[in-house]
């Protein structure tokens, strides 16, 4: 696993970077800017760019480079961005662009070397990884548990996994439970909310998210696609 | 050196000849056995011109309203003495008969201080001209008085006749009249176009004198064409019952006395708005020392009307204004305490422990790793507090997204389930987001907070170049916007942006907020 890192914090950058070699992934580059950042991109196309959202010059540059590069280099390199900022908004603004490749995780997993690394390997193998306190954010939220109540505690648990953007087994392995149970319970809950189910593990995270967030349902439609500011 | 500054230097006395002149007007038409009531109200309207004049003239003494109403006055009386049957005054009264007009007509291309465009100077010199010209006819050209039967022709002459052709009087009686009904007509018309083009305060000051001139142009060119046309054909141009055509007489005098009191209520106008704005720039022509300014100002402010409104104003601006201080230092003790209580004693715990640590390594290896992953945990707490202190002080996603992320994460923040609908095309100024934001957030707040309510609505959309945003929900109702709810400061905010804001919130029916706040 080839690694571009970008963060204008040289500690933050020494983190992941440990945590990454120390898991077996190879540093192609290390950049400051979102300048940089896409110039590194471009030559050494790695299989994986885990970028700050907050990066010079601009305070959206982070994130607007990471929606240029899942643009340009979709399928190839992988999308893992690192906020401080807990805010489903900008993880349904990553996954918007299609399926796969894209992670969004809060700076504090730079803490949790496991957790970091695993999202890495997901994301860089085509995958999604969705903080689990984002996924809690949007599952929180008044109108979201209103449309959930006709699902068993049990199986609130898996959807909240499967919108973290893990698979059958990576959710089997988190509860300690048989594969086969999974999949019977992500079979139910499909059933019981009416949402159609995805072999694809992206384009199931994607449908979950949007559901848990109220898209697509009547009465809570708003536009996609705000632009982000110049 | 204008006709109002050569009679400027005597205004007393050019007034007191004119109201003279009109009541002496009057008694000389008692005398001559004129009929009572067109005497009184013919008189009437004549006095009011004149005294409507003196109090323009009073008010601002640089500007010809004054002498032109005056004036007018004098003129109207003159044509007072057309009915009298008094040798020679009839003759001068029917040959100067509503030559006031031109004066009218005059102060209706520039009341108060307006210059004649090129198209109103030829109109005013055609209709002088064409009064000039029937004045002419009237007076050397001489006509039994056909003109007013009410009188008996018998004994009137025309002493000032030079020659005696009905023919010759017929032809420049057709023609003058025919010209003052054109050029009347195309005066009202300038004047009305004037009125129109006008910005909405200057309007405000001179509709009323444009409106009443208007009205008197029109019934300068009725009764020219009238003139000219029963002349002309002997038969009268609009051929009144005999029952309607008192009532017809008194509508046409009423209408005429409308024009007097039309200037009256302009120049009173002038006095409360413009008038010292007026007084002012005339000072300042002249010269401008800080004295004459702080006069002249002096002057503007003692205004009754403008100084009250000022007034109002500045004390709702300095209580918004005050009310916006208060709230940003609360909201500042707010950050302060939450740093003070939250990060700050998570820090402190923090380095308490990692003391511990420290000495548990030479102690008791072995615990090390278990109060490293408590001062973890800590710290994770400590990073959530401060994302959120951020989160509060200033929405992020807001700037970096846009209002419509904004209004999603609110939404999903609620207590209470929101229905949101955003309709927008890309950014909007970010003083217009940040306040569309604060409205949102406040509305749903007191939601949650006071409204009992089970659901609330909130829709976003671009409208009449600005964003308008309506917040509804189905709870008790009976917001009270000075209970220190926090929609006082809404209210400042949307207003410190020049939005519109309006709460509706009876008791038992839900509240309804809609706030529209412009996107320039």
């Amino acid at each position: 696993m080839r690694v571009i890192i970008a963060d204008d914090s040289a500690v933050i950058r020494e983190g992941v970077v440990r945590i990454l070699t120390e898991g077996g992934a190879t540093i192609a580059g290390q950049a400051r800017t979102a300048d940089e950042l896409l110039a590194l991109v471009d030559d050494l196309m790695p299989d994986l760019a885990v970028i700050d959202i907050r990066m010079p010059p601009s305070d959206t540059a982070g994130l607007q480079a990471a929606v240029r590069i899942r643009e340009m280099h979709r399928g190839k390199v992988g999308v893992l961005v690192l906020s401080q900022f807990l805010e489903p908004e900008y993880a349904l603004m990553l996954l918007a662009g299609g399926s796969g490749g894209v992670g969004y995780l809060l700076k504090d997993r730079v803490a949790d070397a496991t957790e970091l690394l695993a999202s890495a390997r997901r994301v860089a193998a085509g995958g999604s990884a969705i903080d689990p306190s984002v996924v809690d954010e949007i599952v929180r939220g008044r109108s979201t548990q209103e449309r959930l109540s006709v699902l068993t505690s049990r199986e609130r648990q898996v959807m909240a996994l499967v919108a973290e953007g893990r698979s059958n087994r990576s959710v089997a392995e988190h509860l300690s439970i048989s594969v086969k149970t999974v999949e019977a319970q992500v079979a139910t809950i499909f059933s019981k909310l009416g949402l159609e189910e995805h072999p694809d593990d992206n384009r199931r995270v994607l449908a979950v998210i949007a559901y848990l967030d109220g898209r697509g349902m009547s009465g809570a439609h708003h536009r996609r696609g705000e632009s982000l500011p110049d | 050196m204008t006709l109002a500054q050569k009679v400027g230097r005597s205004p007393w006395l050019f007034i007191g000849a004119a109201a003279a002149f009109v009541v002496v007007t009057h008694y000389v038409g008692i005398a001559a056995g004129a009929p009572l009531t067109f005497l009184i109200v013919d008189t009437g309207i004549g006095l009011l011109f004149v005294i409507v004049g003196a109090v323009a003239w009073r008010r601002r003494p640089t500007s010809r309203t004054g002498p032109l109403l005056i004036l007018s006055g004098a003129l109207w009386s003159l044509g007072s003495y057309g009915p009298t049957g008094i040798v020679p005054l009839w003759v001068l009264g029917f040959a100067f008969e509503r030559s006031y007009d031109v004066a009218l007509a005059l102060l209706a291309l520039t009341f108060p201080a307006a210059r004649l465009s090129r198209v109103g100077r030829v109109a005013m010199w055609g209709l002088g001209g064409s009064f000039l010209l029937r004045s002419a006819g009237r007076l050397l050209l001489q006509d039994p008085p056909r003109t007013y039967p009410e009188f008996p022709a018998d004994g009137l002459f025309n002493p000032f006749a030079i020659l005696e052709s009905r023919a010759a009087f017929e032809t420049v009686e057709v023609l003058a009249n025919a010209g003052i009904a054109v050029l009347a007509i195309a005066i009202a018309l300038l004047a009305a176009r004037r009125l129109l083009r006008s910005p909405s305060l200057t309007q405000a000051v001179i509709g009323p004198v444009l409106i009443g001139s208007v009205v008197a142009m029109l019934f300068a060119s009725f009764d020219a064409a009238e003139f000219a046309w029963t002349t002309a054909t002997g038969s009268p141009l609009i051929d009144v019952p005999e029952s309607l055509s008192g009532l017809f007489d008194w509508v046409i005098l009423a209408a005429r006395a409308t024009v007097p009191v039309a200037f009256l209520v302009g120049t009173l106008h002038l006095r409360s708005a413009g008038g010292a704005l007026a007084t002012m720039a005339s000072r300042l022509e002249r010269e401008a020392s800080p004295a004459d300014v702080d006069d002249a100002l002096a002057t503007y402010i003692e205004n009754d009307q403008l100084a009250t409104l000022l007034r109002n104003q500045l004390a709702e601006l300095r209580a918004s204004r005050a009310r916006i201080v208060a709230a940003g230092d609360a909201e500042r003790r707010r950050i302060e305490r939450a740093l003070h209580d939250g990060a700050q004693q998570h820090l402190t715990g923090i380095a308490v422990r990692l003391d511990d640590v420290r000495r548990t390594a030479v102690t008791n290896p072995a615990k090390v790793a278990e109060q490293l992953a408590e001062i973890a945990a800590e710290l994770r707490d400590a990073m959530h507090e401060m994302r959120e202190l951020a989160r509060g002080i200033h929405p992020a996603i807001l700037t970096e997204a846009g209002l419509g992320p904004a209004l999603a994460t609110l939404a999903r923040r609620s207590t209470v389930p929101v229905d949101l609908s955003v309709n927008l095309d890309g950014r909007m100024p970010l003083p217009t987001e940040v306040t569309a934001y604060y409205v949102v957030a406040e509305a749903l707040t007191n939601v949650a907070r006071s409204a009992r309510a089970n659901r609330a609505e909130v829709a976003v959309e671009r409208r009449d170049d600005g964003l308008f945003i309506r917040v509804v929900d189905d709870g008790i109702g009976g917001a009270d916007p000075l209970a220190g709810s926090g929609i006082e400061g809404l209210r400042d905010r949307v207003r410190a942006l020049n939005g519109r804001f309006l709460l509706d919130s009876p008791a038992g029916r839900g509240t309804m907020l809609e706030v529209w706040l412009p996107c320039e």
